[in-house]
């Protein structure tokens, strides 16, 4: 892939200098964090909206990961001149990353897209909106069963709900689905089989109370570190609190913990197993909590989310193989570490919080290993009390509220709907006003059979051949890339849209390129790991000819309608995104000009929260989220008018769904009686392991200093400056047995693909014998195509973390 | 290379904090941030992992020194002409 013109300005910028001031920073930044006692402390109040010295300031969410920090935006003469941490925000009280406070950066890179771009005779060519408009409606128009959108975890959710509503509602087609399939679709899985309902039930809260931290293949403190700093401030108060890590490999998670038991990849689900059998044959699970409130399941044939029922004597027999030696043997964790875990999910006393993301949702049994740590918790009681919880993370900042509350994934409808439910699809068509039946029952392509599709020749079966994209870059994070991404180039009759800010590995291969907005250049709200729906406003133009993606679908949307399909209009023949001013006078959105001539985002953010009372994931009018910094779901309306939000859901001295007495009550349980499910899944080898040709495991995985595939944080100087290039960290032993030294060029190859890049002996994390790690931020050394697309048979999500490799001294001329 | 992140406890008695904080104003291998109260953030640039290890153990000894958290780690050991090496590679 060719390298962007930034990049190239860039790729001797590194040194020695760059990267010691670049880990000062971070390490200056931490140890602050935790001095000034800024997340634990009372603050001052500090007016959210504030002009000084000619610098206005307004709240926003930050851009980059799940953790939902809000900075403080300074901005003059039209630009983002500052960044400061929001002390008023509840999730950072005031602390940012090194990665925050760089953010306002990311909008100033030199080759920000500010045009539409159209591929003609292989070069893109600049065009007008109008012709961008009108290409993409013609495309739809003639086949509109035959296009498929594929967004993002970093859509707004207004920017997702238009695009979930265009697709489903408007042209009847659910070919929709999102990049973050591919990083958290696991844990909707595994949330929706043990509650009945997504989302964890605790929130960051868990972090302040609980005594043990157990981090299930996960790396807080460097892809969260400000959820990080908060328990390592408790710590350095002089609480109590032990750290666990259960990792592949080492990271600076692993520097802070107690403990690091290091398994060999894909037998989480033995160590889950394994301390589900001391509890039960030790007699130290909660009885009460699991007879009042769990049920027992098994996987089921057909699979199914729901499984078969099982007993608890069943159950019992079945964790019965998975003593701690016979979990020693598969895991590689000394049986004593395994009883060392039993015991303390065994104590009561103690409060136990689990923490993980891509290390367990990125996995072809993601599914099972999200429900075998959410059995563990049930099943010991450590559950619904503040530090006792089962929390996953996400990566993207809306991966929450934009994926799995508006539902934006090929089966789902707004607000934990199913396209397959007929009551759910009359829900959505009476509130879109749409005429009955026009939503489709069967559940469009995910991800990887929607590139898969794309990349088969038409003749082939094929039959997807319009894919736009919007706000994420597959030509970079799908695995298998080769497959799912290269091959397009050879299908000159498929035609790729991508919605933009930079020139990325995506926009090499499109036909048309959208110039786009981006974060504080456009109004938006987001939704967090926590619950927490945050809203912001504009703040600053987009260069150039650059427009919101909400705009450019609605635009799409009214071109279709005037077209002439029938599906732009609703059963009463209004265009199906009409907005109306305060007067009721229509006004016309889908021209740039009056865009935003009425808030479009608060219009159809209150048109959505119609759909989020379902499920019990109620939100607040759009004008609460203006005055806050977010508010996590259910936010219930209580009798002096006023909205109050839910910290621990299910546990009755929080949740007001819960009936009074019930002290937990799982309201949507998928048994359809209060109850929990605590799952049985046995541990199986993984479709791929080291052998023979290929005798290393490789995982992949991000980098302190960049954020997912680069795209903005490699704009960023002082970031691409300290992490400008990607590696294969490696084992000593295993570097020498193949003769290769630190700073080798090596080849990295697997049965998919192969690439060349540098050795880091031990690197960052350690790697253990016969492993190999290599980052993916780096667009010129992509290692997504080594990796594997086989994935979970219920998330769909793909094992970034696992798949064969063999490595080798390239040969230099 | 080792870059560590450091939050250190003075002591309650003021006299013994000010002499604590004098002597490690004395030592060019340390940083130190704004204090808080009792609490100072600092940043420790050594050699090496063991040199940053042997350095917070003497910082621990100071008497006007009531307690050090070690916050931030740089786990990596490097050197520029390793760096200057992988980025030859990208030059090719």
């Amino acid at each position: 892939m060719p390298t962007s013109a930034h990049c190239d300005t860039n790729q001797n910028a590194v040194t020695a200098t760059d990267r010691r001031s670049f880990l000062k920073l971070a390490a200056m930044a931490a140890a602050t964090a935790v001095a000034t006692g800024a997340t634990s402390a009372t603050l001052d109040a500090a007016s959210s909206t504030s002009t000084e010295g000619g610098v206005s300031w307004n709240k926003a969410p930050c851009r980059f990961c799940g953790t939902g920090c809000h900075v403080q935006v300074g901005t003059q003469n039209g630009k983002v001149v500052a960044i400061a941490g929001d002390q008023l925000a509840d999730v950072n009280k005031g602390l940012l990353c090194v990665k925050g406070y760089h953010v306002g950066s990311i909008l100033y890179g030199k080759d920000r897209l500010t045009q539409p771009l159209l591929r003609k005779n292989g070069k893109l060519k600049p065009i007008s909106w109008d012709e961008a408009v009108a290409t993409i409606a013609k495309r739809i128009h003639a086949a509109p069963d035959r296009f498929a959108i594929y967004g993002s975890g970093q859509w707004t959710i207004p920017e997702g709900y238009v695009a979930q509503k265009f697709m489903k509602g408007g042209l009847g087609n659910n070919h929709i689905d999102p990049n973050a399939r591919l990083c958290m679709a696991s844990a909707v899985t595994g949330f929706i089989a043990t509650y009945g309902v997504d989302e964890p039930a605790g929130c960051y809260a868990d972090l302040d109370a609980c005594d043990v931290l157990i981090m299930w293949g996960n790396n807080p403190a460097e892809m969260h570190p400000v959820l990080f700093s908060r328990v390592i401030d408790r710590r350095s108060r002089g609480e109590e609190i032990t750290l666990i890590d259960i990792g592949t490999r080492r990271t600076r998670t692993t520097e802070h913990s107690q403990k690091f038991l290091n398994f060999k990849p894909h037998s989480d689900l033995a160590i889950a197993n394994g301390i589900a059998h001391l509890l039960i044959a030790n007699e130290t699970y909660d009885k009460s909590f699991v007879e009042k409130h769990c049920n027992f399941r098994a996987p089921s044939n057909p699979p199914s989310l729901k499984g078969q029922p099982i007993s608890f004597d069943e159950y019992k027999e079945m964790v019965r193989p998975y003593t701690p030696e016979y979990v020693e043997q598969i895991s590689g964790v000394p049986a004593a570490e395994i009883r060392y875990l039993a015991s303390l999910f065994g104590d009561r006393k103690r409060r136990i919080t689990s923490l993980w993301c891509m290390g367990m949702n990125q996995h072809t049994q993601g599914t099972a290993i999200n429900c075998l740590v959410h059995g563990l918790h049930l099943l010991s009681g450590h559950f619904g009390r503040p530090g006792d919880a089962p929390t996953s993370l996400t990566g993207q900042p809306s991966a929450c509220g934009t994926v799995r509350e508006v539902g934006t994934l090929a089966h789902a409808l707004p607000g934990g709907r199913l396209v397959a439910k007929a009551p759910h699809r009359k829900q959505a068509e009476d509130y879109w006003k749409l005429p009955l039946g026009r939503i489709n029952a069967k559940p469009g392509y995910h991800t990887v059979k929607m590139w898969n599709q794309f990349c088969t020749a038409t003749a082939a079966g094929g039959d997807i051949d319009t894919l736009w994209v919007q706000v994420t870059n597959p030509g970079q994070t799908l695995p298998n890339l080769h497959k799912l991404f290269n091959a397009k180039a050879q299908h000159p009759d498929k035609f790729l849209i991508v919605s933009e800010v930079y020139p990325t590995a995506t926009t090499e291969l499109a036909d048309l390129v959208l110039p786009a907005a981006m974060w504080v250049e456009k109004n938006g709200v987001y939704g967090n790991s926590e619950r927490r729906t945050q809203q912001w406003f504009k703040m600053v133009d987009p260069p150039g000819a650059a427009r919101d993606d909400c705009w450019q679908t609605i635009a799409v949307a009214h071109k279709l309608m005037q077209l002439g399909h029938e599906g732009m209009k609703d059963r009463d023949g209004n265009f199906i995104f009409r907005c109306l001013d305060k007067d009721g006078k229509e006004v016309p959105i889908w021209e740039w000009e009056h865009y935003y001539d009425v808030n479009v985002d608060e219009i159809l953010f209150e048109e959505y929260r119609q759909f989020t009372r379902l499920k019990h994931k109620d939100l607040a009018p759009y004008s609460e989220y203006v005055k806050t910094r977010g508010l996590r779901w259910p936010v219930v309306q209580q009798g002096d008018g006023s909205w109050r939000e839910t910290k621990f859901r299910f546990s009755e001295f929080d949740d007001s769904y819960v009936t009074r007495g019930q002290e937990f009550q799982f309201y949507h349980s998928s048994t359809n009686d209060d109850r929990a499910q605590i799952w049985f899944s046995p541990y199986v080898d993984p479709p791929e392991m080291p052998g023979g040709d290929f005798p290393l495991w490789l995982a992949t995985g991000r980098v302190l200093e960049h954020w997912h595939t680069g795209t903005m944080t490699r704009r960023v100087p002082q970031l691409d400056r300290a992490m400008p290039r990607a590696y294969a960290e490696m084992n000593p032993e295993d570097a020498a047995e193949l003769g290769i030294s630190d700073g080798d060029p090596v080849i990295v190859e697997s049965r998919r693909g192969s690439i060349k890049l540098p050795a880091w002996i031990n690197g960052r994390g350690n790697p253990p014998r016969g492993t190999v790690f290599v980052p993916f931020f780096d667009e010129t050394l992509l290692i997504n195509e080594v990796t594997f697309d086989a994935h979970d048979p219920f998330s769909k999500q793909p094992d970034y973390k696992k798949c064969a490799v063999r490595v080798r001294k390239a040969v230099e001329n | 290379m080792s870059i560590s992140g450091i939050v250190i406890r003075l002591h309650r008695d003021s006299e013994l904090a000010r002499a604590g904080r004098a002597a490690l104003q004395t030592e060019p291998r340390i940083e130190l941030g704004t204090a808080t109260s009792d609490r100072i953030p600092a940043v420790l640039d050594t050699v090496d992992r063991d040199e940053s290890k042997r350095l917070v153990s003497w910082i621990e000894e100071l008497e006007g020194v009531a307690n050090v958290d070690v916050v931030f780690v740089s786990t990596e050991s490097d050197s520029a002409e390793l760096l200057q090496k992988r980025e030859s590679i990208h030059a090719d």
